[in-house]
């Protein structure tokens, strides 16, 4: 077993519209106040890896040219939703490798105004001619002809296909969880959306895809985050100071979906998300019984549903009375999104595997004000990115 | 740009680069895949209005085909056989326009050619020449037979428009009945249905190609019907999709009899009364319009049973 790996520093930007800053900016506004969180500078990074999935490519070259160019090895990671987590277990990698004391990862996205994601933003037409392309031989677009390719549509049936198998899911029950997420946001002063909206809002606000309505969808805006990641053997050598707000990573983990029967044509959120899920727990020896928050990926409220029970935050079919029980508020057993999550504080794609470990890093610091999260000491951070990809990390408190 | 020509073997010295390229044919197949029928030569066209046409890239032999004329104005075509990589878009299709050709001058009714099963030549086929199976069912071109007989003739619209002009061709019976699916696993004729490349090492199911099962890694695979009745197991009502779509419609995951199909939900109304988890639901087809070629097009979705 490999030493332990820490979080030294780490920075989210404010979600939301940033109409005069690029990606580029925002990275570097993320990278440096990561690094000044950590009490380093570039000079000591050994490794850059860099997420981004709207920008041209290659962000990691145009951050250093921003923040320092120092000739470390940089790895631009693309991974769906899962690119943050990605871009972070990649300078753990490298890392627990032995090749590096120090490293820095990032994500950044530009999605303030994107609009809806997974059918394609261009309009659709029929060609004039009935010509079959691609893998289906398909003679016109298929989107909306054979279900939907939307991300709205297809995270609904991923709740849908929840309520089926288990029962008790409704419109309202899903409305309730981006209720509780978006009461959660009020306290965020970094989240894109700070309001609170009562079930009835939602469930009366516009439908996007049955039963996600425009609250329940993941909010697209522009964000950047960062982490810095030591060696435990440097760690070490540090302040007191830099090691009492050091945060240990006891499970990096990134799963992809194994073979399922049913995958093959709508997403598996759920095998690869309890395959990471497990590895995480036995990886860090922490159970969910022991987390004092969770961050999930809840791009759509249906999906938050699904990922309790795949994060085994509650038995096997019993995701619906973990959130009845009100387990998942922030004042409740085990609070998941008190950061107002992904229908609030905001999805900027590639930001969010590493923002989520920011917040949960945030309680484990006893730094997270208003909405701290009392006496933190274990919280879990999950992304999934569909293709797919699902990065969980299990963080820890220093000990004191 | 090479050139290519396409003529009819009438000199000794085409018939001489015809055998050649038939005996490096021959020499190159692998085990199982054989050439086709051509036998000798000129003694297998050596009817009046037997052809055999060769392709020649820059003066060299690289394809060829043989027509031979059956009886009730039927021309059976023979190959084609092709030496160049270029297999989908090389000198097959100019042959067998070619060969279309001389069969229009003919006045024939038929004309048939037999593909084997995994051909690249029939997705061609389907794609830019329009050849229908014997019972009219486009998709069933799709190696669903072994060996497969393909049967096309030639719809004269009026006016007999010149020859080798149109693609518009139809099954027996010369209507104007050609239609293509959505998809190439949805099969039309009398008993519309879905097909699936099934894993015989395991039985997964997918409805494109894959180079080796995702579940197991065999790589053979063999084309299965699926079921055609199931049950809604996650549904969604999109209100809002990409510009062009129309909505509200039902998306939907239906498990028949095991085997997970996304599809959309038809001839039932977009709401929450009428769509429910668990509805039993059958496939059923719909035309979804005509193209500049006068080809429609068939989709399909499921419908509620009851």
């Amino acid at each position: 077993m490999a030493d332990d790996v820490w979080i030294l520093g780490i920075n989210m930007t404010k979600f939301g519209k940033h109409p005069d800053l690029d990606a580029v900016d925002l990275a570097a506004q993320a990278s440096m106040a990561a690094l000044a969180d950590g009490g380093v500078t570039m000079a000591d990074m050994g490794v850059l890896a860099a997420g981004n999935l709207m920008g041209g490519g290659g962000l990691g070259q145009q951050l250093q040219k921003q923040i320092g160019q120092t000739g470390i090895p940089v790895y631009n990671v693309s991974n769906a939703c899962a690119t943050g987590a990605t871009a972070l277990r990649t300078v753990i990698m490298a890392i627990k490798a032995g090749e590096c004391d120090y490293g820095l990862a990032v994500g950044v996205e530009k999605l303030a105004g994107a609009g809806l994601l997974g059918g394609g933003g261009k309009p659709k037409s029929d060609g004039t001619q009935w010509e079959p392309s691609g893998r289906f031989g398909a003679v016109a677009p298929t989107d909306g002809r054979i279900g939907t390719a939307t991300m709205p549509g297809v995270f609904a049936q991923v709740g849908m296909e929840y309520g089926h198998k288990y029962g008790g899911t409704s419109f309202e029950l899903f409305a309730r969880i981006s209720e509780k997420n978006h009461g959660h946001s009020t306290l965020n002063p970094l989240a894109a959306y700070t309001k609170a909206m009562s079930a009835e809002q939602i469930m009366n606000d516009l439908m996007i895809a049955y039963p996600n309505t425009r609250p329940m969808c993941s909010a697209n805006c522009d964000g950047a985050a960062a982490a810095v990641i030591v060696s435990d053997a440097k760690l070490k050598t540090l302040s007191t100071e830099q090691q009492r707000r050091a945060v240990k990573v006891s499970a990096s983990v990134l799963t992809s979906d194994p073979w399922t029967e049913s995958c093959q044509v709508l997403p598996d959120v759920n095998t690869l998300t309890r395959a990471a899920a497990t590895q995480a727990y036995e990886q860090s020896g922490v159970g969910p019984d022991d987390l004092d928050l969770v961050e999930l990926h809840d791009c759509f409220a249906t999906a938050e549903l699904v990922h309790y029970d795949n994060l085994m935050l509650c038995e096997e079919g019993g995701a619906v009375d973990f959130f009845e029980s009100g387990a998942p508020s922030r004042d409740g057993r085990l609070p998941v999104n008190v950061s107002g999550g992904l229908q609030s504080k905001g999805h900027p794609i590639s930001a969010t595997g590493i923002a989520n470990v920011w917040e949960v890093c945030h309680h484990l610091r006893d730094e997270a004000g208003d909405r701290q999260i009392e006496g933190a000491k274990v919280g879990l951070a999950h992304v999934i990115g569909l293709g797919s990809a699902c990065g969980v990390h299990v963080l820890e408190k220093a000990a004191a | 740009m090479p050139i290519r020509t396409i003529e009819v073997c009438a000199s000794d010295d085409d018939w001489r680069s015809a055998d050649g390229l038939l005996d490096d044919l021959r020499a190159a197949a692998p085990d199982g895949v054989p050439i086709a029928e051509f036998g000798d030569l000129r003694s297998t066209f050596a009817g009046r209005d037997d052809r055999v046409f060769l392709a020649r890239t820059d003066g060299r032999a690289v394809g060829l085909l043989g027509a031979r004329s059956g009886p009730n104005g039927e021309v059976v075509l023979v190959g084609p056989a092709v030496a160049t990589s270029g297999r989908i878009t090389g000198p097959e299709r100019c042959l067998i326009d070619r060969a279309i050709d001389h069969a229009i001058e003919l006045d024939a009714r038929r004309v048939t050619l037999e593909v084997r099963d995994g051909d690249p030549l029939v997705s061609m086929l389907r794609r830019e020449v329009g050849f229908v199976a014997a019972d009219g069912s486009v998709a069933a071109v799709v190696r669903l037979v072994l060996p497969l007989t393909l049967v096309l003739t030639r719809s004269v619209p009026a006016g007999d428009g010149p020859a080798g002009t149109t693609t518009m061709w139809c099954g027996e019976g010369g209507e104007m009945a050609e239609q293509v699916p959505l998809v190439d696993y949805l099969v039309l004729g009398d008993e519309p249905h879905l097909v699936a490349n099934e894993c015989t090492a395991c039985g997964a199911r997918y409805f494109d190609r894959r180079n080796a099962c995702a579940s197991c890694f065999a790589t053979e695979f063999r084309r299965v019907p699926v079921a055609s009745e199931g049950e809604v197991r996650a549904f969604t009502i999109v209100a809002h999709a990409a510009p062009g779509i129309p909505t509200p419609f039902v998306a939907a995951v239906v498990d028949c009899e095991g085997t997970s199909v996304r599809a959309n939900l038809i001839d039932v109304e977009p709401d929450d009364e009428h769509v429910s988890l668990g509805m039993k639901v059958r496939l059923a087809t719909y035309p979804m319009g005509t193209d500049d070629d006068g080809v429609e097009a068939i989709a399909f979705g499921y419908a509620p049973t009851a």
